[in-house]
């Protein structure tokens, strides 16, 4: 069926010679590379060749400490070599009891001591030697954790609204995050043969046993994100993933109808090259419930054949809707899933923030979210949530926001709770624009990164909240993100004004995003220093403070005083 | 140029043409002159191989067993001047002179020095052995003398040319002349000494003899810079190797060679003439309450004790002798008890500089008695860390500086306190290249290699790896490699990575003393890696070891040895001849200080 359609349209698979990724898939033998090998290596505390972006799949990046790289090189040493571990969470959902567990191992074995919750809603230890890494995954393992494909060419951690106020609602969401989580992971035994001392397969015979029915021996041709989320709530950000089921309750309210579906969205772009840009996603249609998984099985298939494996940059979902067009894109999916989407359902997104502080649920129980700038949990905060895991019976939920939920109260424990978090400084008094903001790692340990992001963000919101004062408009705010290159982790693409390294001390700026996150903002200014960012931003807020409609956004204001032109369409907007 | 061979003095014409010269084409000339008339001395020997003998004719063999080239310098001293008696000489480096053959020798001459702890130095260490060991023969034959070179801040002064003096006796030798014992500043004793021996030997051995000097075993000076007259060298580079927290200052040292035509090959040394940091001798002036400007008596005439302080003197280490001579005058009942007591001397000795001694127990001594007491600063030599294939005109160094603590001060080695911390890009050095013909990589560069070199004993394999690169040497190379720490304290990792990615590095076997909660050795690894260690040496391996004496190099032996009983299925004695036999092969060669 399908392939008489590829024969017909030929141009549904992109020719030429494939991406050397693709050969390392390829021969990795499911993923296992010679990883087991490299941690044998006394010689090298990192990875050689292949299992450099091999670990990726089992949910580690090979990273080193930047800020001394320099000095190591000069000695003729070599980097302070360590990985990353993403873990997979699928809706942000731990445990106290796992969350102490992780809490010992990020004090105990990391270089930075600290537990990193992302915008995909889970978390990140930074700085683990290479022989701390198997006992890292035998850890997580015990605790009941892994971190199987949260990184690679997979679809990773599934993102679930964190809405506990809606808790029926919330509760079949996240079971749903779970089970395509689970339903698209790798096959492969090389997590557990490699890191967990699973039963290691001997002869090749045996390695038929690994079969990959989704995702195919060469994986995906890129990574590939995906969310569930409970509108209007948008925190997950839909316009950054490839695919989104948009819940749509049944007429109760309480319960799951079906979904629309939503897919293409995207944000990482290379900095100069045209073909590449930022992209929302499409509306595809609404499916019931039970066709939920049919429906991943056949969007992610679908990019797995169609996908372009000739040229990274353009390999991702959207590039692929773009290339053969959304309705022959809809009709396969379609054929895929044995079902046709109906006509999406109204649904509106209005915002992205999360409500700091306690709200109670309609169960009755309470939840406490805590404000935790740039995710970063280290020192005396992490040591407060960890006293709240002590005593905590309910369960955390990371946000996609890179906050942490403490849900599940009951209402004779809130007392104590609030006790502990204000003891340890979790709850303090921060701006709307504080708490708006976000932004991705960087430096010092991500390697792509080309200017500071995490630790530049606390000081730029400073000087905006006095920006924002200064003109009169200390309460209101604008959604402001960094990111240290432009692949997209910090989502500053989304943003209000996003701001995208380029090199230390220098970023492109961009402005005219939403704050509902359903556009893309334009570029302002390129490669600029933070002065003359600051000064630009300093101008545009007095003119939105003066020029500005009454509860007009800062995004909307500058586009319609004609300061950027909106992204309409991506791939031509974006650039021109 | 009190040694010029030129009586009257060179010719003017020729010293005019020669200022016309730049440097590099001088030292050319030098070395070509040198060849020329090594050439011309070697044709007269062979036609003197033919002429009638001798009635009385008895042959000398001289053996020089020499660690930084001291030794091996008297002993060519000696040969050239019994030459000149037209004495029939042989002289020969311990190191290519076997053993057995000691019983069928008639006069033998030995010029020894001491390593370490009383130890012979590495070409000497088979001849000593065979002495000392089970297999020793008798020696009724034979007639000897012994001079023994030493450094006197060590407690077994000049012990291995005692020992080959002793033992020589025991076996039945016939001892020509007393044994004479010569400290760094050796060469008034050991002129003194040829000169006796001379006579004695042109006494015994005289008569109408044919001398027959032993070719060097490698031509490869051709610079006119050398020990007494080194280079004025430009440092480079002095960059730290190990990060901070490892709490030691090691550095990759880069010095520019160019202009001096010196050449050397991996596995010398390079000597590098050392001062006193100016503020270490405004120190020791002001303790002994001198100006500085004060004059003494030194070795080339009247010199002011600043000067003598900064150039002449080692203020890092104190000798016993000096101890004990400033507490005959220091009025300290505690430092004279502290002098009667052996091992408590020798641990204040080690850890103390000469200004800690000053500061501990003050005195003010006059200049001369000061300049006298002290031990003659000398010569560093480093094993050379890089390969001129590699660098060109440079020459790198891996200097681990000596620093002692006293009274929570940092005192820092004279040389390596230079070379790591004071000297400033683009500052001068004096140096000479110590060749060093008993640390060879394999003629072959197909054999396989072991190197063992933990700390800065690493120095030279970089060297080799250097060189094989550059050679396209397809032998192995498996480096032992340990320090305390794998992160910030691994020298040259970079390197070595680099070198095992490039195919060029095949094994290596890492020890770390404090990353885990053992503390391993490269011995340990040694032990570990035995049946992989002993096919290696079934395959004609080369086995090399750099780095210290005292202890690593014998804990290392000790490991070898093992290595050779258990996988070689020998015992005690016959692996200590299995290793002797390597020696004598050049396949295990040790470059250890």
């Amino acid at each position: 069926m399908k392939k008489a359609e590829k024969e017909e349209n030929p141009e549904l698979i992109v020719k030429g010679k494939l991406a050397d990724n693709e050969r390392l898939k390829g021969d990795s033998n499911f993923l296992r590379g010679t990883i087991a090998d490299d941690l044998q290596d006394k010689l090298s505390g990192g990875f050689r060749g292949d299992n450099f972006q091999l670990i990726r799949f089992h949910g580690m990046y090979a990273q080193d400490d930047r800020d001394i790289r320099p000095d190591l090189v000069a000695r003729k040493l070599e980097p302070r070599k360590n990985v990353m571990l993403r873990c997979r969470l699928p809706g942000g959902i731990i445990k106290p009891a796992q969350w102490l567990g992780i809490d010992e191992f990020a004090t105990e074995n990391s270089d930075y001591q600290s537990i990193r919750i992302t915008n995909r809603q889970t978390f990140q230890f930074h700085g683990v030697l290479k022989e701390n890494i198997k006992p890292m995954h035998k850890w997580l393992n015990h605790l009941g954790l892994d971190s199987i494909a949260t990184a690679g060419d997979v679809n990773r951690n599934v993102l679930c609204s964190s809405n506990p106020v809606e808790s029926q609602l919330h509760r079949e969401a996240y079971d749903w995050a779970a089970k395509l989580s689970e339903h698209l992971l790798p096959r492969t035994r090389a997590y557990a043969e490699i890191w967990l001392d699973g039963e290691k397969q001997h002869s090749t015979e045996d390695d038929y046993k690994d079969e990959e029915p989704i995702l195919g021996r060469s994986y995906l041709p890129r990574k590939f994100k995906t969310t569930v989320i409970i509108p209007p709530h948008n925190d997950v950000d839909i316009h950054a993933n490839d695919m989104n089921f948009v819940a749509v309750a049944n007429k109760t309210g309480k319960a799951l109808a079906g979904f629309n579906v939503v897919l293409g969205g995207g944000l990482s772009f290379v900095h100069g090259t045209r073909s590449t840009y930022p992209t929302t996603a499409h509306d595809f249609g609404y499916i019931p419930v039970e066709k939920l998984l049919d429906c991943a099985v056949a969007v992610v298939t679908l990019q797995r054949d169609w996908g372009n494996r000739v040229d990274r940059k353009n390999a991702k979902t959207r590039y692929t809707i773009e290339r053969v067009g959304l309705e022959v894109f809809k009709a396969e999916v379609e054929s895929r899933m044995s079902h046709k989407f109906e006509p999406t359902r109204p649904y509106e997104l209005t915002e992205r923030g999360d409500r700091i502080g306690w709200i109670q649920g309609e169960e009755g129980l309470h939840h406490l979210t805590l404000f935790i700038e740039n995710g970063r949990l280290i020192g005396k905060k992490k040591k407060g949530v960890a006293e709240i895991a002590r005593v905590h019976k309910g369960d955390f939920r990371l946000t996609a926001n890179q906050n942490l939920i403490i849900a599940g109260v009951a209402k004779e424990d809130k007392r104590g709770i609030e006790k502990i978090a204000r003891d340890y400084g979790l709850i303090s008094e921060t701006t709307q624009q504080r708490q708006r903001a976000m932004a991705c790692v960087s430096m010092p340990t991500c390697p792509l990164a080309m200017a500071e992001a995490e630790r530049y963000l606390p000081e730029f919101i400073d000087h905006i909240e006095t920006m924002l004062e200064k003109h009169g408009i200390g309460d209101n705010y604008l959604v402001t993100r960094i990111a240290g290159c432009p692949n997209g982790c910090g989502r500053a693409m989304l943003a209000e004004l996003g701001l995208v390294g380029k090199a230390l001390g220098r970023y492109n700026m961009y402005i005219g995003g939403n704050r509902a996150g359903t556009r893309v903002p334009k570029q302002l200014l390129e490669n600029a220093t933070t002065a003359e960012i600051l000064d630009k931003t300093d101008e545009l807020i007095g003119r939105w403070s003066k020029e500005g409609n009454p509860d007009e956004e800062f995004g909307d204001f500058v586009i319609r005083a004609g300061i950027v032109k909106e992204v309409k369409q991506a791939a031509t907007d974006f650039w021109d | 140029m009190s040694d010029s061979p030129f009586d009257p003095p060179i010719p003017s014409e020729l010293t005019v043409k020669l200022s016309t010269l730049t440097q590099e084409q001088q030292a050319f000339l030098a070395g070509y002159l040198w060849s020329e008339s090594q050439r011309r001395a070697n044709a007269a020997t062979s036609l003197n191989g033919v002429s009638p003998m001798a009635a009385q004719k008895r042959r000398i063999t001289v053996i020089s067993a020499s660690a930084s080239g001291n030794a091996a310098g008297v002993a060519k001293k000696l040969v050239g001047r019994l030459e000149a008696e037209s004495l029939e000489v042989n002289l020969v480096s311990a190191g290519s002179y076997k053993a057995r053959q000691l019983p069928k020798e008639d006069i033998v001459i030995i010029a020894t020095s001491t390593q370490g702890d009383g130890e012979p130095p590495e070409e000497g260490v088979p001849l000593h052995s065979y002495l000392f060991g089970k297999r020793a023969p008798k020696l009724d034959g034979l007639s000897f003398a012994v001079v023994a070179l030493g450094d006197s801040s060590y407690p077994q002064f000049c012990q291995c040319g005692i020992d080959f003096d002793t033992k020589l006796g025991e076996l039945g030798g016939t001892r020509l002349l007393d044994r004479v014992e010569a400290d760094v500043d050796y060469q008034a004793v050991t002129d003194a000494w040829i000169e006796k021996t001379v006579a004695k030997l042109t006494e015994v051995a005289g008569g109408n003899s044919i001398a027959l000097a032993e070719q060097a075993e490698e031509v490869a000076v051709t610079s006119a810079f050398n020990k007494e007259n080194p280079f004025n060298a430009t440092l480079l580079d002095s960059i730290p190797l190990v990060t901070e927290d490892t709490g030691r200052i090691v550095n990759h040292v880069e010095i520019d060679l160019d202009g001096s035509g010196l050449r050397y090959q991996v596995g010398d040394s390079l000597g590098v003439l050392t001062s006193n940091a100016a503020e270490v001798v405004d120190e020791v002036l002001e303790l002994n309450g001198l100006s500085g400007d004060e004059k003494i008596e030194a070795r080339q005439g009247a010199i002011n004790i600043r000067h003598a302080l900064t150039f002449q003197t080692d203020l890092n280490q104190l000798t016993p002798k000096f101890i004990s001579d400033y507490a005959s005058t220091a009025n300290s009942t505690n430092l004279s008890a502290l002098v009667g007591k052996k091992e408590k001397l020798a641990s204040y000795q080690a850890w103390t500089p000469v200004i800690g001694l000053m500061r501990d127990y003050p005195q003010e001594l006059d200049a001369q008695r000061l300049f006298n007491g002290l031990k003659p600063l000398t010569p560093r030599l480093y094993s050379i860390a890089s390969s001129q294939e590699e660098v060109g005109e440079e020459v790198h160094l891996c200097v681990a500086r000596v620093d002692i603590e006293h009274d929570k001060k940092t005192h820092s080695g004279s040389a390596s306190g230079l070379l790591c911390s004071r000297l400033e890009e683009g500052d001068e050095i004096e140096v000479f290249v110590e060749p060093n013909p008993r640390f060879r990589l394999p003629q072959n560069n197909d054999t396989p290699i072991i190197m063992i070199g933990p700390g800065t004993g690493i120095a030279p394999f970089r060297a080799f790896m250097q060189q094989r690169r550059a050679e396209n040497a397809q032998g192995k190379n498996w480096l032992f490699f340990g320090n305390r720490y794998f992160r910030g304290d691994f020298l040259y990792h970079g390197d070595w990575i680099e070198y095992r990615d490039q195919g060029l590095l095949h094994e290596f076997s890492l020890a770390w003393s404090r990353d885990g909660e053992e503390k391993i050795y490269v011995q340990d690894k040694i032990r570990e890696n035995a049946r992989q260690f002993w096919e290696w040496l079934q395959k004609g391996a080369h086995i090399y070891v750099c780095g210290d004496a005292s202890r690593m190099a014998k804990d290392v032996e000790k490991a070898i040895l093992d290595v050779i009983k258990k996988q070689g299925k020998k015992d005690e004695d016959d692996a200590v001849e299995y290793l002797n036999e390597l020696r004598e092969a050049n396949r295990y060669q040790r470059d250890v200080y």
